[in-house]
């Protein structure tokens, strides 16, 4: 599966850039959290898919654009 | 409307962008960088974020505030990136015909922002470490309140 990811924060820290395409075998959002080697708890981390927040079991589609977010700290 | 910005935030435009004839009463919370976190000396701070779920999720956290208050106007600004000590990181404000629901409106808003909008801060320490702010888990969006 084709996807692309974006990254923020300390999960941006841990891959080494803002975004990446990447080609993996996964099959869903778990797997793919995994797969990235985070080294947050994922019970602490939110999903979006496109640009909309999804539940983490949601399913996943070739070609879209993934974005896990950390803990925020804004304002 | 929520905005997120690069460039410092305009306060004396958004003030008058909350001007409406029925109002009577308006409150500014203006979020600004300060010189220490638990007990450390903070140089400087940098904010990033993911603007387009960002601006989508202030817009909804002001409709709901909409909702929830007889709110005449109601607008947020976050700004990204490098902040000097003492410049304002976010804005809320808010008009209505009397001064208890622009309390309570502002007051709301302004912790919902902070805990539904995907936005990181990044300190940097007079000692020149520098750290991601700990943070609390994205929120879900909030219900509607009927």
């Amino acid at each position: 599966m084709r996807l692309t990811l974006l990254h923020y924060g300390p999960l941006r820290d841990h891959r080494g850039c803002v975004q990446e395409t990447i080609e993996a075998p996964v099959t869903g959002l778990g797997d793919l959290y995994r797969w990235c080697g985070f080294p947050l708890d994922p019970a602490s981390v939110a999903v979006a898919i496109n640009d909309a927040l999804v539940p983490w079991d949601h399913p996943l589609a070739d070609g879209d654009t993934v974005v896990f977010l950390p803990p925020v700290s804004g304002g | 409307m929520f905005r997120i910005i690069t460039t410092p935030i305009d306060t004396v435009a958004l003030r008058q962008a909350l001007d409406h004839p029925q109002a009577g009463g308006l409150v500014i919370f203006e979020g600004v960088v300060r010189n220490h976190h638990q007990g450390r000396a903070v140089r400087h701070l940098d904010y990033e974020g993911h603007a387009p779920l960002a601006i989508t999720q202030g817009e909804r956290i002001l409709d709901e505030a909409r909702n929830r208050w007889p709110l005449l106007k109601a607008l947020g600004c976050h700004r990204l990136g490098h902040l000097e000590v003492g410049e304002a990181a976010v804005w809320i404000g808010v008009a209505s015909a009397h001064r208890a629901e622009a309390f309570a409106a502002c007051a709301w808003i302004m912790d919902a922002v902070k805990h539904q909008v995907p936005v990181w801060k990044r300190e940097t320490f007079a000692d020149g470490t520098v750290a991601w702010a700990r943070g609390e888990p994205l929120a879900p969006p909030v219900p509607r309140a009927v």
